[in-house]
């Protein structure tokens, strides 16, 4: 077979071959790295489980600008204080996983960088806050109709300061 | 080793084919088929230039609204230009739409689909270095790293037709990968039911799996979409088309050597994403078209069949229609009218 230039058949059977090798090989990095996104592949694993109960990660605002809450709320539920809760940027989200994936892993640098995304970013809006990182656990049609959190657990507690 | 491949890739085409071959004649129809995926490509690529002049405001956006950067790989060298970092942020997707444009006029050169993917990576990269991967562009990006290896046509317009049929196969390897896309994201979904049935737990397979799904979504963006409530309320309504839905996207890549079924689950993958707004506030526009350009519209969709030629080709359940339909072909109502179509 010839191989350069290609002309013809073997062009074709060439790109047949590729073809397949695309797919494999997408698969194969895509499942690999299924846990830890090899960006532009991705497995594609959306809204697969739903479990009942369900642990997710949130961020629990505690104090802003100095003024302790008088109860603690989570990030989300605060769209008057903070313009991305607002624009329910799903980033927000993936951040905070991705922040809390950091912690476990303990990659101090890269849990840094998270940090700093959330904090100057995702919480422009004021000039300091004090916020935890938890994992809460929940039925989610429950918690839908009367708020319920069943379990808190905190994984990091932090402070954003005014520059 | 290249007589194994060759096996391999033939055993695969003979599983994948429909049992009933298409009334087209081979001939005539690679001719159609070419045509209709230079079309194809060129449109790809205007569609592609839109997407880049969208994108451009979007991460002026971006560079208004960030201080703090999470660079993925592809653009990770930006961390040590910060001079000038907000001007190459906002050249890519400048960058991406020139190319694109070129290569929409340009079919015979390969220089602008190569460049094109580059600054596409790159922009796609930059929309999502900040904390979080978004994934709407993902598939998009795809494509165009795919159509790089499109054999160039001559600017004659005269190719062989071996040629012909790599072009078709760049562009069948493009489709097989998007619906790949959609039979992992069924198989996650398969699993996600499976493990909790086995360990009697409330999973995907449960009727409120969709329902648990939706309330979950709502809680942790907030949002509320326009039909979430009704379903969370009436979860058996949602039961079967989730479980419609989980089928639909596990068989997607079985479909790939099945044309008469490109149109059909285009269309339906259509209304999963239709669906994916109006119950998640979850929209993939480029999925959209995408879907529209490479499977409703498919090079590959016959100009002759028939609905009962339809549903034997559907995976898993096309048996059904085989017994009551033994030549599905012959139930063409006007095969006249149908070849004029």
């Amino acid at each position: 077979m010839r191989l350069w230039p290609l002309t013809g058949y073997t062009r074709y059977r060439v790109s047949t071959y590729f073809a397949a090798c695309l797919i494999v090989g997408y698969l194969t990095i895509a499942l690999h790295y299924r846990n830890d996104e090899q960006f532009p592949f991705f497995n594609w694993s959306l809204f697969s489980y739903s479990p009942n109960p369900r642990s997710d990660v949130a961020i629990v605002i505690r104090t802003v600008d100095g003024k302790t809450l008088p109860k603690p709320r989570l990030f989300i539920d605060m769209p008057d204080t903070f313009l991305q809760a607002r624009l329910r940027n799903v980033n927000v989200w993936k951040t905070e996983w991705n922040l809390v994936d950091a912690i476990h892993a303990g990659d101090t640098k890269k849990a840094n960088e998270y940090r700093q995304v959330i904090e100057q970013d995702y919480m422009a809006d004021v000039k300091s806050v004090g916020y935890e990182i938890a994992l809460i656990t929940y039925s989610p049609i429950r918690r839908l109709r009367t708020g319920v959190i069943d379990k808190m657990d905190v994984v990091a507690s932090y402070e954003k300061s005014a520059p | 080793m290249s007589r194994f491949v060759t096996r391999t890739l033939r055993g695969a085409r003979h599983f994948l084919s429909s049992p009933n071959p298409l009334r087209d004649p081979v001939f005539g129809r690679i001719e159609i088929e070419f045509t209709r995926a230079t079309y194809l490509v060129r449109f790809y690529y205007l569609v592609s230039a839109f997407i880049a002049y969208g994108m451009m405001r979007s991460i002026h956006a971006m560079t208004e609204q960030s201080s703090a950067w999470v660079f993925l790989w592809p653009v990770k060298w930006l961390h040590s230009v910060n001079p000038d970092l907000y001007f190459l942020l906002e050249v890519m997707p400048l960058i991406a739409m020139f190319a694109a444009l070129a290569a929409m006029q340009f079919p015979n050169r390969i220089l602008p689909r190569v460049v094109f993917a580059i600054f596409c990576l790159f922009s796609v990269a930059v929309t999502n270095s900040q904390g979080g991967i978004d994934h709407a562009y993902h598939m998009w990006l795809w494509i165009g790293l795919c159509f790089i290896f499109l054999p160039p046509i001559p600017s004659t317009g005269l190719i062989s037709r071996a040629d012909k049929m790599s072009y078709l196969s760049a562009i069948v390897g493009t489709q097989a990968l998007l619906l790949l896309s959609y039979t992992l994201a069924g198989f996650w979904k398969t699993r996600g039911g499976l493990i909790p049935l086995f360990h009697g737990e409330l999973g995907n397979f449960a009727p409120t799996g969709l329902a648990s799904q939706l309330a979950d979504r709502m809680l942790v963006t907030g949002t509320h979409p326009l039909l979430a409530n009704f379903v969370i309320n009436n979860y058996w309504i949602s039961y079967f088309l989730f479980l419609g839905l989980i089928y639909t996207q596990l068989v997607a890549v079985l479909v790939i050597l099945r044309p008469r079924l490109h149109v059909v689950w285009g269309y339906i993958l259509i209304l999963f994403h239709t669906g994916t707004w109006l119950l998640m506030e979850i929209d993939f526009p480029q999925h959209v078209l995408f879907l529209g350009l490479l499977f409703v519209l498919s090079p590959f969709r016959p100009t002759r069949w028939n609905l009962p030629e339809v549903v034997c080709d559907v995976p898993g359940f096309g048996f059904l229609g085989r017994l009551v339909w033994r030549s599905p072909a012959k139930h063409s109502p006007r095969p006249a009218a149908a070849a004029a179509e």
